[in-house]
């Protein structure tokens, strides 16, 4: 923690002195029209706060996979750091595998700054710690980027979990192209105090770069980002009397039954890349923008006791496309957008042999289990800026389909949702003061809903488990949510802020769902 | 617009590579029982089970005709058994006609190509 802290702290110092020494980039167009806005005694914090809240600086921020695209993503500085605690119930778990809700205390800090006309840097770093509560059939950790190759019990209970984020990038503008490097790193550790005892430890490495090509008004950019991820854990049980055996499952209910028993090492290795194509406006924020990427994971899970035998593994490769438009006139601003995103996850058992001279012979792999999800999705946002105040409506619409299957014996479930709503912000501004309240209210409708189970063929407490969750997917859900921020000027380069946000879930048997987070903390 | 188009495409290309093929995940596995030497076999009923080491499922059969049998199985690593009763009428070396229940060795077999052929000696129980 204590490290994450003074890597962070460096960091922003360095950039924050940079930025100071260096000059900075004479006022571009939307920051000049931004400027007319408003009159001199403005905070100039106020305004790097607006342009980062702006919707779409949200909606076209999707090209920010490309780091070259960050680059010159705002026109000014802007740094934030803050503590804060989030509590997450659910009257009932939507997955059992999920928990019913978290509470947990964090830090957070991220900056953006230019160190000269030409280039800039990014960086973050994050911390939390605290529950998550009432986890069933999941020993493991990061559920939904190894599923569905967990290791799991039926006792469960709640979960200690910590996480330990960092990640910061530069690029620079050379003539008519741009190019940028980036890297993140996040660390997890989950453990139980009880029995049973599972202790996770978890971390990810993300690292890339970027270019950007200055083709007119526009900027055509190539990006690929390489990934790393190692989870190790076991599961321990101090009371000899109430052991559980952990089961390695393998999607809708069904295990690797000859390795169900004692969990003392198992490891999910994972490798991947991500190739992107973005094409947004290269001056200003309105204009047509595109992007398209690909992305390509291996995650398998190795039985360290059982002398590292590679035991399943999942490939998912994920294709997401946006394209939108955004445009402004005066004081008012708009833009649509469209979005699609397919993923397909095969999942793959090794044919383990017989054990000779404590060696496990893999000897074939059979491609058992496939997820897919496709979802389309269109928002857009029309709004009006004024010195004292702005406002900006959002409505969106999503349709999503989800199929599971387990190939032999057969095992199917898929759902759709149809899903849509509105969001809304309004900011009041004063000299030292800007309040922002945010709403929004949707419906999610679930449709043509499909389970079949080999109930035959599977452990009853895994169907039990399995029904569950399915019952909980089909239903529709009323969403509303609500935030507030305040920041508040102290002195010529910092601002307090407090900020608390509520979500809020009816499901269609009566069953609710909170998400309540607030924080404090400095802008500077 | 034609840019939004091939995007689109692009986006569903995927979708062709759903359609679920079962066919790679079995073997066709031919059984041929050995009797032991000296034997002359006459008829063979039993129901053999083969059990799947790594999933534990169980698939038996009694299908044999003339001590051959073919059955569809997902690939892997099987035990074999003999239910309690299988066994074998046959002529003794000294040709008088007997019955005798019968076993198999349990050493698991490994049934991973897309078919596979196996002889298997019966050891008799009594």
């Amino acid at each position: 923690m204590k490290k994450a802290i003074y890597l962070l702290s460096s960091l922003l110092t360095a950039a924050s002195l940079l930025s100071t020494v260096q000059a900075t980039e004479p006022a571009t167009d939307t920051v000049a029209r931004a400027k007319m806005l408003r009159s001199d005694k403005q905070n100039e914090l106020f305004l790097a706060l607006e342009e980062q809240f702006l919707p779409q600086k949200e909606m076209t921020s999707i090209l920010h996979s490309n780091p070259a695209v960050h680059t010159k993503a705002y026109e000014r500085d802007f740094s934030q750091a803050g503590i804060g605690y989030h509590h997450h119930g659910e009257e009932e778990a939507q997955r059992l595998a999920l928990g019913e809700g978290s509470d947990y205390g964090f830090f957070s800090a991220e900056s953006y700054r230019h160190l000269s006309p030409r280039s800039s840097v990014w960086g973050k770093a994050g911390y939390q710690r605290g529950k998550v509560r009432n986890v069933v059939w999941n020993s493991s950790s990061d559920l939904d980027y190894i599923y569905p190759y967990i290791t799991a019990d039926s006792l469960g209970g709640d979960l200690t979990s910590e996480t330990y984020t960092f990640g910061g990038g530069y690029g620079q503008q050379r003539n008519t192209w741009t190019w940028a490097l980036e890297a993140d790193i996040r660390a997890q550790h989950e453990y139980r105090d009880v029995d049973p005892r599972p202790r996770n430890i978890t971390t990810q490495l993300q690292f890339g770069g970027g270019v950007g090509f200055n083709t007119g008004k526009y900027l055509t950019g190539l990006a690929f980002k390489v990934e790393i991820y190692k989870q190790r854990g076991n599961v321990d049980y101090y009371n000899p009397l109430g052991v559980k055996s952990e089961y390695h499952l393998s999607g809708l209910g069904s295990h690797y039954a000859r390795f169900t028993g004692n969990d003392s090492g198992s490891q999910y290795r994972g490798s991947g890349y991500t190739l992107s194509f973005t094409f947004s406006p290269r001056k200003g924020r309105e204009g047509w923008f595109a992007s398209a990427e690909y992305q390509f994971r291996k995650v398998e899970k190795i039985l360290i006791s059982f002398n590292n035998l590679p035991l399943q593994h999942i490939k998912p490769q994920t294709l997401t496309a946006h394209i939108g438009h955004t445009a402004a006139r005066n004081t008012l601003h708009w833009g649509l957008a469209g979005h699609l995103f397919y993923q397909y996850r095969p999942g793959t058992e090794s044919i383990v042999g017989e054990k000779l001279s404590n060696i496990y012979a893999v000897e074939g792999h059979l491609k058992m289990y496939e997820y897919s999800r496709l979802s389309a999705r269109a928002d857009g946002y029309v709004g009006r800026q004024t010195s004292r105040h702005s406002w900006n409506a959002a409505p969106w619409v999503e349709y999503s389909r989800q199929t599971e299957d387990y190939l032999y014996p057969k095992q199917n479930r898929e759902i759709s949702y149809l899903s849509g709503g509105v969001d809304g912000a309004y900011t009041i501004k004063h000299d030292r003061l800007q309040l922002r309240t945010e709403l929004g209210a949707g419906y999610r409708s679930a449709m043509s809903p499909h389970l079949l189970l080999a109930v035959a063929n599977l452990q009853p407490s895994m169907v039990k488990m399995v029904r569950h969750d399915y019952e909980r997917m089909q239903l529709d859900a009323l969403l509303l949510h609500g935030g507030l921020r305040a920041d508040h000027t102290v002195g010529r380069k910092i601002n307090l802020f407090a900020a608390a946000n509520y979500h809020f879930r009816r499901f269609s048997d009566g069953k609710l769902s909170h998400i309540v987070e607030i924080q404090a903390g400095i802008t500077f | 617009m034609k840019l939004r188009i091939y995007l689109l495409l692009l986006a569903l290309l995927p979708l062709a590579c759903v359609e679920k093929d079962t066919e790679p995940l079995f073997t066709e596995v031919t059984i041929t029982v050995q009797p032991p030497e000296g034997i002359e076999m006459v008829r063979f009923q039993a129901t053999m089970v083969f059990e799947n080491i790594n999933t534990r499922q169980k698939v038996s059969t009694s299908d044999f005709i003339n001590g051959r049998l073919e059955v569809r199985l997902l690939k892997g690593l099987y035990r074999l058994s003999i239910n309690e009763g299988g066994g074998m009428t046959y002529y003794d070396a000294e040709g008088r006609h007997r019955f005798s229940e019968v076993v198999v060795d349990n050493t698991p077999m490994k049934f991973v190509a897309d078919s596979n052929a196996a002889t298997i000696d019966l050891i008799f129980k009594n």
